[in-house]
């Protein structure tokens, strides 16, 4: 295979890595934020 | 009339009555100026996905772009790396436009910088880039007539006449809600487009390597070792198309999607699934223009994927791709009908002259004449595209490149850094979008199209060269001046 058939699949490859990098950070700050929450309220 | 036309003609007519349900739809939703404008926090993320996907990709991504491929061979591809990396530029916008959005109730982009910025002059120039998008909309038209042409057997001239009138119709009553509610259906018919392209090509074409190796055959400059060609894919120019197609999604009529998405936390997973789409689009162009080349290397380099189509497939495949070409071109075309018009009533009139009159009468009153202006903006826009469409272009691309090389080289980086860096200042982005858009336009009309030196009649080496500038000045000026207020910092920046 060539190098640009390589950079092709390479660089779809590289942004559904970061896409699903981004949902799984963006989760994890998120229910993280709603566990601080839920504590606050259980401690006030 | 043969049977492509006929089935052509089905197929417009039913697109037409799904065009006509969701404009009243649109109507039906919208109670006042900023419905009009912004449709605020209304749709999900397939919708918005689908929205956002069907915008970005114009009569470029059905027709030029696979066309550039069908032209260059594999190296022609680097324009398609711009559809992944437009993902990455939504990434680093959409939370900041979004929160500013629902927050402090942004009603367009010009809006989102003069409030970033605190600065009329920033509303100001980004509206007048908004401007230099209706060569955008000329582009745009002349694909239209083509399809009216090639496929309904309608005059060209005639053909965009009836497609202005229809889109000039759909925005008028609708708005933003008829916009996002068209644009979600143009872009499932175009992931149609996309996946038919690809069967096509894989099962009657034959694999990548087989196609890989009748290209080389044709021109080893085309195979898949060739990572450059110059001019259009050189080592500057090459990577200078990916970066600035990538920062063509943040162009206003794509930006203010994200103020219509229901809430924040749902956009990652609207990133997702605009990839997954942008990825059909880079298959048309990818499979469309190497294939096309392939099995008819004597064909027109905009029109070969849909020549192919002739080849292998029945009329009502043809027919349905000419539609489809049709609903990519107004879906961008609508957006971008509303963004211009927006840009001259809402941003200039209503923003920037109605404060500086004396205001003798209610907000409410100005409301009512901006959502008028905006309506009777619209069919002037209209117009004025098509006076400039009414004189075809040669290459589709290059064309629409003069309206979005302004914004990509003069506003772009200013609003990417203004979304990710707090320390951007207003003088800095001022003075970054100032020398970002004029060195643009020197770049491209004097020493491109007025001293003839090649490298720069490119259009995208001009933007690239000023999207440089305007990072750089943008950086070092906002160094050196005052930082924003802390206060208005908190307001935008925190969660």
């Amino acid at each position: 295979m060539g190098r640009m058939a390589l950079l092709w699949y390479g660089q779809w490859i590289f942004w559904f890595v970061v896409m699903f990098g981004i949902y799984f950070w963006h989760k994890k700050t998120h229910s993280e934020k709603k566990n601080e929450r839920g504590n606050e309220k259980w401690t006030a | 009339m043969d049977s492509i036309a006929t089935w052509g003609w089905i197929f417009f007519v039913i697109y037409f009555a799904f065009m006509c349900y969701l404009s009243y739809r649109g109507e039906r939703k919208t109670r006042g100026l900023k419905d009009y404008l912004v449709a605020p926090q209304s749709y999900g993320p397939v919708i918005i996905a689908l929205a956002l996907g069907a915008t970005t990709c114009s009569a470029a991504a059905t027709m030029g772009n696979p066309g550039l491929v069908f032209k260059n061979g594999w190296p022609g591809l680097w324009y398609g790396f711009g559809y992944g990396s437009v993902v990455m530029a939504w990434a680093l916008t959409a939370f900041k436009l979004s929160q500013v959005g629902s927050r402090v109730g942004a009603k367009s982009l010009p809006d989102f910088m003069g409030i970033r910025f605190q600065s009329n002059f920033m509303r100001g120039i980004t509206a007048l880039a908004t401007l230099l998008m209706v060569y955008y909309i000329a582009g745009q038209f002349a694909g239209c007539g083509w399809v009216f042409e090639k496929i309904l057997h309608v005059p060209y001239n005639t053909g965009i006449i009836i497609a202005a009138v229809i889109m000039t119709a759909y925005i008028m009553i609708g708005g933003t809600h008829a916009d996002v509610l068209n644009c979600a259906i143009q872009g499932t018919i175009m992931l149609i487009l996309a996946i038919v392209v690809t069967v096509v090509t894989l099962y009657y074409v034959g694999g990548i390597t087989e196609i890989n190796t009748i290209l080389t055959k044709q021109s080893p400059e085309m195979s898949w070792d060739m990572v450059f060609k110059n001019p259009f894919f050189g080592p500057f120019t090459g990577p200078g198309i990916m970066i600035s197609v990538s920062l063509f999604a943040l162009t206003p009529q794509l930006s203010k999607l994200w103020f219509s998405l229901k809430s924040e936390r749902q956009i990652p997973v609207t990133l997702l699934l605009g990839l997954i789409f942008m990825l059909f689009m880079g298959l048309l162009m990818w499979l469309g223009g190497l294939g096309s080349r392939a099995v008819l290397p004597q064909s027109q380099p905009d029109v070969s994927t849909l020549e192919m189509l002739v080849k292998y497939t029945p009329a009502p495949v043809v027919a349905l791709a000419g539609v489809s070409i049709m609903a990519a071109i107004m879906s961008t075309t609508a957006g971008l009908f509303l963004v211009v018009a927006i840009a001259a009533v809402n941003d200039i009139y209503r923003d920037i002259i109605v404060p500086r009159l004396a205001r003798n009468k209610p907000t409410e009153y100005y409301d009512r004449a901006t959502l008028l202006g905006t309506r009777i903006m619209i069919p002037v826009v209209m117009i004025v595209g098509i006076l400039i469409a009414l004189n075809p272009p040669k290459l589709l691309t290059a064309l629409m490149w003069v309206g979005i090389g302004g914004f990509v080289g003069g506003i772009s980086p200013v609003l990417l850094l203004g979304c990710i860096w707090r320390r951007t200042s207003r003088a800095g982005a001022i003075a970054g979008s100032v020398l970002g858009l004029s060195s643009y336009l020197i770049c491209y009309f004097v020493i491109g199209k007025g001293m003839g030196v090649v490298f720069f009649t490119v259009p995208w080496a001009g933007s690239t060269v000023a999207l440089i500038i305007g990072f750089v000045v943008t950086i070092v000026v906002s160094l050196f001046t005052e930082p924003p207020p802390e206060e208005h910092l908190n307001k935008i920046f925190s969660s």
